[in-house]
């Protein structure tokens, strides 16, 4: 039964007993609410991002064993399976997911990255719950199946999935909203990948772009409790087990320089292939697209006959390399050949992320470096080890194009501060390279082939910032002070008749004179008559050199001129700058 | 949970944003359905953390069952690898292991076997990565320290050896730990011997000796009392065989031990008594009965016996002069040397000229006059076996006993 205005609007009749119990309830309810469960907009952010490493945390601990339990049921549990457990498996697995991709899950394409950044900047931080469900099914069986990708990237996607479907049910704004997506993405990235400070660099590094002060703490917040969750279930131990290395000597720098130059170059081949051929195979007729993952699973299978270890995410292949299993030639081949299987899988539409592959590649390449030294110079065999560790980072920064993030990684995975010189050296130089041959970075151009004109986050980064120092016209020429009144007006008599305004430090403010009130008072002086108080306006907004000239813009308001001032000596004027100043400093940039 | 709001006392619809009055259930402006309950915050937080503990127990129950399968898994690899290393398929037992480890990556049982086999296999680089692995998480872990040290010894670098073998002997061992020590420090010792470095060698043996158990294996007192004699202390080494030879089972190798650790120290009736015994064990081991001759001769032919009468004591004397007179004159005329020509001077003719005239001295009459011409003899007997030795290469048979006699005459009568 539904109540009418009427019957609202008649207070004079007794309502029923069960009504007034319940209003009753109702206002008791509403009483103890207000004063135990109250939270402030910013509290009930900080509980939310908790509550949403919680969920990513226990949503990426279930993937993580649905992958192995696929993988045990479709290769089998040794890490070499028979051959035709090799060939089958990720053709078939490609083949499902192909089907659950084009017809029920169509937004679990892709690695997840770029499509959490086209969430935040366009959609409003809005991801479908459905992709979270896809991104679960289709990776845990691409993946499983032993497709060369990752469960990293997805497991962002799932995280920044389940912040989203919170975010929603909580009725947050707009704003919030927008922020909570890379929240999630940071518990997801941090629980799969058991590092949760490389998780939230990576997030500010590559989806948020900024250091914002408001969403940090949340993001901390939600990487730390999913990492928990993920430690809870899934033990301690570390993702990898690093043997004991040291950095020795300085010499061996020149190693690492070597590897960074190689897999700066190998990054930037991985990158064009990519580029090159995932928008050929897109534009390719629809009836492909059922077959590509398959074929891509074929030709992974085919080259897993020879290699099985280059299939799969490869993490305990990684922990073999840093135990030196094998020689810099097999190592060598294997990280070839895993670009080559990483590349497939990926721009055949397979769902997985590419973190994991990176890293394989990485690990491999500075294996074969770290392997050819130690056959060429006889360095100690832990070498091997170092340079595998320090590869994976330095693929990872010439790939990816976070170097913040890849020298941190180094550093949580392998918890040895040692190496963290050859490791930011290397990463550099990788990083360099990748940026000087390939302009746009992988999730830009992977968004701009898929139609999302996303902000590039390097390119926000490396942009330098205007400051006031940029606009400010230097000098300023004398202070006037209170006790100047008679100099100020004898400088308005003998200034250039250009300046209209005066600055008048008067006190603890800063004061506009005009010319033309000078003018008057000293009229009124000729005049005999009594001395009036020079008129002024303000006080004036004061500015530093080093604020940020869009801070700047926004103080000037309808002032013609603001001064600017020394941080260390406010009564000290630097200079001055107006409207006109600022303009011409952007014209300029 | 609901954020505050200036207008809180006051029920607002969710939909158009209007007042409402207490107690409807439908939004009297624009029709929209009220569940008060259900629709706010705090609900949906509370909601949350239901579902939380719901997913908190579900995830449990599969991570269980997942890990207990990762466990058999690793076991089963294990089990699969250790019969293949008895089968002696060591790649295979290699590959087993190393997908063992994949499931099971923190045993260290598993790393440590895996280590093992890759050792075994000349895949010292990878074993010792394994290895220093273990050694960083348990720096005491004993086996691991000696794997370490065998990996060590086969790359030839004896100063990680050293550390690691002591890392051995103090550290911890799982099981039998004094044994496994014992062992471990005779390991080392013969690791110490084979570089030439006796004196450490010897310090080792030593404390080894100590902390050998009373009711140890006689075969780890033989090994030790081996190595003794190779470090040339024969006096500990004929301690150890005498120990192994009061066990129960003493050692065959024990009785050869203790006599030729005997014969060094000069005691060569202790000697004969040892290696007559160990002769009807191996009855042709030149080892032990070229020694044993060798005693049987000395105490044959040595002067110096306490109880010899005197007539048995001159007959030894005359006997020991003939031997090293017929041996200065044969080694003389090997180089080309005519003694009998009194003109010409050689290293051999002090000898030659003291031997022809002591030599009709040598008579009963002669050591009865003269109680000292025995010493005065058999220094004579020593000079010239020295000189021979020397000038005319090594001795054989009555020559070398006399030499040996030589070299310590009065502990010969022990």
């Amino acid at each position: 039964m539904s109540a009418t205005p009427g019957d609202i609007l008649a207070p004079s009749l007794p309502a029923p007993k069960a009504a007034r119990e319940r209003s009753r309830m109702e206002r008791l309810w509403t009483i103890w609410r207000r004063k135990a469960l109250t939270l402030r907009e910013g509290q009930l952010f900080l509980l939310l991002a908790v509550i949403i490493g919680l969920f990513s945390g226990l949503i990426v601990v279930c993937f993580r064993i649905t992958i192995e339990w696929t993988r045990f049921w479709l290769l089998g549990s040794s890490m070499q399976p028979s051959h035709l457990r090799v060939l089958l498996a990720p053709t078939l697995g490609g083949f499902g997911v192909a089907l659950l991709v084009l017809h029920i899950f169509k937004r679990s394409r892709g690695s997840g990255v770029n499509q959490t950044k086209a969430a935040v900047f366009i959609f409003d931080g809005y991801v479908p719950f459905r992709t979270v469900i896809g991104k679960f099914i289709t990776c845990a069986l691409a993946i499983g199946s032993g497709q060369s990708l990752g469960p990293e990237d997805p497991s962002l996607q799932m995280g920044a999935g389940i912040a989203s479907a919170l975010g929603r049910s909580l009725k947050l704004s707009r704003e919030k909203q927008r922020l909570i997506a890379p929240i999630g993405a940071a518990a997801g990235l941090a629980a799969a990948f058991n590092a949760p400070i490389s998780a939230v660099i990576f997030v500010i590094e590559e989806i948020i772009g900024t250091w914002s002060g408001g969403v940090l703490g949340a993001v901390i917040l939600a990487a730390i409790s999913s990492v928990v969750v993920m430690r809870e279930f899934m033990g301690n131990a570390p993702m990898f087990r690093v043997p004991s290395i040291e950095f020795r000597s300085p010499v061996e720098l020149i190693g690492y320089a070597v590897l960074g130059v190689i897999s700066g170059f190998a990054a930037l081949a991985f990158l064009k292939f990519i580029a090159y051929v995932r928008p050929r195979l897109m534009r390719l007729p629809r009836w492909t697209h059922y077959l590509q993952p398959a074929v891509a699973g074929l030709l992974i299978g085919i080259i897993g006959l020879w290699l099985p270890q280059v299939m799969g995410s490869g993490y305990p292949i990684i922990d073999q390399v840093l135990h030196d299993q094998f020689v810099w030639r097999m190592l060598l081949l294997l990280g070839l050949f895993k670009i080559l299987a990483t590349g497939i899988s990926f721009v055949s539409g397979t769902p997985g992320g590419m973190f994991a592959p990176t890293l394989f590649i990485g690990a491999m390449l500075g294996g074969a470096v770290g392997g050819f030294e130690h056959y060429v110079v006889h360095r100690p065999v832990e070498s091997v080890a170092a340079f595998a560790l320090v590869g994976m980072g330095t693929f990872f920064a010439g790939f990816l194009r976070v170097p913040i993030t890849s020298v941190f990684m180094i550093l949580e995975v392998s918890g040895n501060y040692s190496i963290i010189v050859p490791a930011i050296i290397s990463n550099m130089i990788a990083y360099f390279i990748s940026h000087r041959y390939q302009k746009v970075p992988l999730f830009d151009f992977l968004a701009r082939q898929d139609g999302f004109f996303l902000p590039s986050i390097e390119e926000l980064r490396e942009q330098n910032a205007l400051r006031v120092e940029d606009a400010m016209r230097p000098g300023g020429g004398s202070v006037w002070r209170d006790e100047d009144a008679d100099r100020l007006l004898q400088a308005s008599s003998t200034s250039s008749p250009a300046a209209s305004f005066f600055l008048w430090r008067r006190g603890n403010d800063w004061r506009l004179v005009s010319r033309e009130e000078l003018k008057r008072r000293a009229e009124a002086i000729q005049a005999g008559s009594s001395l009036p108080e020079i008129p002024s306006r303000g006080p004036l907004p004061q500015l530093y050199p080093d604020q940020h000239l869009d801070e700047a813009l926004r103080m000037i308001g309808d002032w013609p001129l603001v001064p600017v001032v020394n941080r260390a000596n406010i009564d000290k004027l630097e200079g001055i700058v107006a409207l006109e100043d600022i303009l011409r400093a952007y014209r300029n940039s | 949970m609901s954020t505050v709001d200036e207008n809180q006392n006051e029920r607002t619809c969710p939909r158009c944003g209007n007042p409402l009055p207490d107690s409807v259930t439908k939004c009297p402006h624009c029709g929209e359905r009220l569940f008060p309950l259900l629709r706010t915050r705090e609900t949906v937080i509370l909601l949350c953390v239901v579902l939380l503990v719901a997913l908190f127990f579900v995830t449990g129950f599969v991570a269980k069952g997942f890990h207990q399968k990762l466990a058999a898994l690793g076991r089963q690899w294990f089990v699969s690898g250790e019969q293949q290393l008895k089968l002696e398929n060591a790649t295979q037992a290699l590959a087993d292991f190393r997908n063992a480890l994949v499931y099971a990556p923190t045993d260290d049982e598993i790393q440590l076997r895996l280590a093992l086999a890759l050792a075994a296999t000349g895949h010292n680089g990878e074993a010792s990565s394994y290895l220093l692995g273990l050694l960083a998480h348990a720096p005491a872990n004993a086996p691991v320290n000696l794997a370490l040290a065998r990996i060590a010894v086969a790359s030839g670098s004896e100063a990680d050896a050293l550390r690691y073998y002591h890392g051995a002997i103090y550290g911890v061992w799982p099981d039998e730990a004094e044994t496994n020590r014992v062992k471990t420090r005779l390991e080392l010792c013969q690791f110490l011997i084979s570089h030439q470095d006796t004196s450490d060698a010897e310090s080792e043996l030593i404390a080894l000796a100590s902390d050998i158990p009373r009711e140890g294996e006689s075969s780890i007192e033989e090994k030790t009392g081996d190595l003794f004699l190779q470090v040339g202390d024969a006096n500990r080494a004929l301690t150890e065989f005498r120990d192994a030879l009061a066990s129960a089972n003493p050692p065959a190798g024990s009785l050869h031990g203790a006599g030729i650790s005997a014969f060094q120290l000069g005691r060569y009736s202790l000697a004969e008594s040892y290696l007559e015994r160990a002769s009807h064990l191996r009855k042709y081991d030149p080892s032990i009965t070229a020694p044993l001759q060798m005693s049987r001769l000395i105490l044959a032919w040595n002067p110096y016996i306490a109880g010899l009468g005197a007539n048995e004591r001159q007959i030894r004397v005359r006997h020991d002069f003939e031997q090293a007179f017929t041996r200065l004159q044969s080694c003389a005329e090997d180089k080309g040397i005519d003694l009998s020509n009194k003109s010409a001077t050689s290293i051999f003719s002090p000898f030659y000229t003291k031997a022809v005239s002591l030599r009709p001295l040598l008579t009963p009459l002669g050591f009865r006059r003269n109680p000292g011409l025995v010493d005065a003899t058999m220094s004579l007997v020593f000079g010239i076996e020295d000189l021979a030795s020397q000038q005319c290469g090594p001795l054989e048979g009555l020559d070398q006993a006399l030499v040996l006699i030589g070299k310590s005459p009065r502990n010969v009568q022990q």
